[in-house]
């Protein structure tokens, strides 16, 4: 486990952070866009 | 690795979901909303088996207040934390600067539904490029590496640079 950080290192991780977070919500966009859910929880 | 599936959230959850990826799931409001939920591991803190949580309101549609709501993201985050090594990161979304609100909001939901002898909730703001971010972890207050892991965490935070003035607990 990391235990010592340096300001570059957390940027970094913040930076890898963010971006993972916009790919995943982009992601979910599309797939759940195609899915036309209904309030059964299945495709409808 | 596939660490929760949609049974396990259907089995208690009041709004059904279905599985869109693995470990993410999508479902939608008696209002209508669209929503994904899901659980991403994490390969930037140097911690075994933490992940992000993501919750996203698909349309970005205005909501209003749904108990079923925060009960639905309950049961999958009871079912994530099964395993008392598992931890979890939230960084609020805020792509329309209501990071706050959500933040708030989800620790009103960790106050009225997790149970706290088992689960521990730290959140931080800091400042990053003008912006003001909220982030969170939650772990179980039997993990073996508890005390490790809030070092790590705050650690993190603690050294991003000083044009975060404002990062605190």
């Amino acid at each position: 486990m990391k235990t010592k950080w340096t300001s570059e290192e957390s940027v970094a991780a913040l930076k890898q952070m963010l971006a993972a977070r916009l790919a995943w919500e982009e992601q979910m966009r599309s797939r759940v866009a195609k899915l036309n859910l209904s309030k059964q929880g299945q495709p409808a | 690795m596939r660490i929760i599936t949609a049974d396990q959230i259907n089995a208690r959850a009041p709004y059904p979901v279905i599985e869109v990826a693995e470990n993410a799931f999508a479902f939608i409001t008696n209002e209508g909303v669209r929503y994904s939920i899901g659980f991403m591991e994490d390969s930037n803190l140097g911690i075994s088996d933490i992940y992000h949580f993501y919750i996203t309101n698909i349309d970005n549609q205005k909501t209003q207040h749904d108990p079923l709501l925060s009960e639905t993201v309950f049961v999958a985050l009871e079912e994530f934390f099964n395993s008392s090594n598992r931890s979890m990161l939230y960084l609020c979304d805020m792509h329309d600067n209501r990071q706050a609100v959500r933040n708030r909001l989800f620790v009103y939901w960790f106050a009225n539904h997790a149970k706290h002898n088992l689960l521990t909730l730290i959140t931080r703001e800091f400042e990053y490029q003008k912006d003001v971010y909220y982030t969170g972890l939650i772990l179980r207050n039997d993990n073996p590496q508890y005390s490790d892991i809030i070092n790590t965490f705050n650690g993190f935070l603690n050294n991003l640079p000083n044009e975060f003035p404002n990062s605190k607990e």
